[in-house]
């Protein structure tokens, strides 16, 4: 009894923990299998556009009203506005393209999943098989 | 049924936008902004008038070719452009190629905005300046009455930058190269165009150098190029026949810095530009910034002359600062002060221009912000016409599409 309770107790544990935590993820194609919070903040305020291999990295961001966003967006240090504004000066200087807005998390794997070289975060319960974890921010 | 909901379904693809607005078209990327203003202009010396403008509208073209290459062609209108009534102006700014090896190194070829202090390469994109003015020698809307070209590389044609990473640093570095000052360009005569080449054999070369980290941002900018020393004759009978003083080495140096943190935005650059005269030709600038006697009337025994100061000084030497303060009360609103001087050792018409600004601005939503600033502009006391002080009052629309 004393077993089950305990076993119970670690998988509540484990799930509220996952249900908190943003998980980045990745096209099955990119050859890393982890990331740095330096290397994710640098490919999300598009310093860094290639992966080692050279394939451009595919940026997938969500809408503003996503809980899941909002703590992404604090593990990086970065307000949302903080990055719309350097996105902004990218795209009219012409040095790059602002990453795609996606309206849920199911569309953000969707995404990630069928673009070789992308990135995005969504909900660490919400992550399929088809895509490759490479952090967890808790 | 079916085949109607397909058709429904593509057309919505094909029509829905990013949040950057962009449409592409096979492959391209066709985007851009304009800002519309509305101005009360109330000058000391003249009338005030007011007027609707549209103070400038950029076309860009866009599309990554594959393999690190990409290409990008940008067209500018400006002062509400008309042809048929020959008004405003229409430019290629910018068509290049640029091949991305990593944020280390990037090359860029065709013709580009330099990378030079930190507003040079922006100073166009409306959407990204708080300001419906810019800062003095960065608005366009001066460069018929202030000759602003020689503060800044206003074109290159190849550039190479990048960034690294030095702990939780950036170090940003470029280095640029294009042709000499535009006034060796060929240039329009009368109806014949020409094709705006550099008649001379030496280049404009330069570069940047600077940090990045915490929010602050800060540089050290160089060019060094030639400046063609053609001093017209004039009006107030100082110059009276057109002097060639040559091809003068010219050195600009700037350092920009700026901050963003807790709301708040600073933003600042000091642009110093110094010449290498000849001594021949530093005796003829001495000579013409002397007084200059002016017969003011006639009496029987002969003419009256008073003495009035020279509108030269003795040196081309120029310097430019500014500095805006801003605060965003939320992410659609913010508010700023800021002021700017020049300097130009020559031209003693310009001489301590000094501006003063206050604005602010509203983002209803993303891609449109209404603007509003009130720019005080101070000549000071100006040779042979007195005190100058114009003060102008702005609104304006900013719409990225």
């Amino acid at each position: 009894m004393k077993q089950i309770v305990f076993l119970l107790f670690a998988v509540t544990l484990i799930c509220s923990s996952l249900h908190s935590q943003v998980a980045v993820v990745a096209h099955k194609s990119v050859a890393m299998s982890s990331i740095s919070k330096s290397e994710l903040t640098d490919i999300y305020t598009l310093s860094t556009t290639m992966w080692e291999n050279r394939a451009a990295i595919v940026v997938c961001d969500m809408r503003a009203d996503n809980p899941t966003k909002g703590k992404f967006y604090s593990g990086i240090k970065k307000s949302p506005n903080d990055l719309k504004k350097i996105w902004m000066r990218i795209v009219l200087s012409g040095e790059g393209k602002a990453p795609e807005i996606l309206d849920s998390e199911d569309e953000v794997l969707d995404k990630v999943a069928s673009t070789p070289g992308a990135i995005g975060y969504v909900g660490a319960s919400k992550v399929r098989g088809d895509v490759k974890v490479l952090m967890r921010i808790d | 049924m079916m085949r109607s909901l397909i058709c429904v379904v593509v057309i919505t693809v094909l029509f829905s936008v990013s949040m950057m607005a962009q449409g592409s078209i096979g492959g391209i990327n066709a985007y851009g902004y304009f800002q519309s203003t509305f101005y009360v202009s109330k000058p000391s010396i003249s009338k005030a008038n007011n007027s609707f403008d549209l103070q400038q509208l950029n076309l860009f073209f866009s599309r990554n070719l594959g393999s690190g290459f990409s290409a990008f062609v940008n067209f500018e209108l400006a002062n509400s452009f008309s042809s048929s009534r020959s008004w405003g102006s229409f430019n290629l700014e910018e068509a290049w190629l640029k091949y991305s090896y990593s944020q280390e190194l990037n090359v860029k070829i065709g013709q580009l905005v330099p990378t030079f202090n930190n507003l040079n390469e922006i100073k166009n994109r409306t959407p990204l300046l708080p300001y419906v003015m810019r800062p003095l020698i960065y608005e366009s809307t001066y460069y018929t009455m202030i000759n602003v070209a020689p503060f800044l590389p206003e074109r290159a044609f190849v550039q190479v930058y990048g960034s690294k990473n030095i702990s939780d640093l950036k170090l940003d570095y470029a280095v640029f190269g294009g042709n000499s000052d535009v006034t060796y360009a060929n240039s329009k005569t009368g109806d014949n165009w020409t094709d705006g080449n550099d008649t001379t054999s030496f280049k404009m070369v330069g570069g940047r150098i600077g940090l990045r980290g915490y929010g602050a941002k800060l540089g050290v900018s160089s060019t060094w190029d030639r400046y063609r020393a053609a001093i017209v004759k004039d009006n107030y009978g100082v110059i009276k026949s057109t002097m060639f003083l040559g091809n003068v080495p010219r050195l600009r140096l700037g350092i920009d810095f700026s901050y963003t943190g807790y709301g708040f935005f600073f933003e600042s650059e000091v642009i110093l530009v110094n010449h290498d005269v000849s001594q021949a030709s530093q005796d003829s600038l001495n000579r013409i910034s002397q007084p200059v006697k002016v017969p003011v009337g006639v009496t029987p025994a002969g003419p009256i002359f008073a003495t009035f100061a020279s509108p030269y000084g003795n040196s081309f030497d120029k310097s430019f600062y500014y500095g805006t303060l801003g605060y965003e009360f939320t992410d659609k609103l913010y508010a700023y002060v800021g002021m700017s001087k020049m300097h130009d050792d020559f031209n003693k018409v310009f001489d301590a221009t000094k501006i003063y600004t206050i604005g602010g601005g509203f983002k209803p939503v993303e891609s449109v912000v209404f603007k509003l600033q009130y720019y005080n502009m101070d000549l000071g006391e100006v040779p042979m016409m007195g005190k100058y002080t114009h003060n102008l009052y702005y609104c304006a629309v900013s719409v990225m599409f």
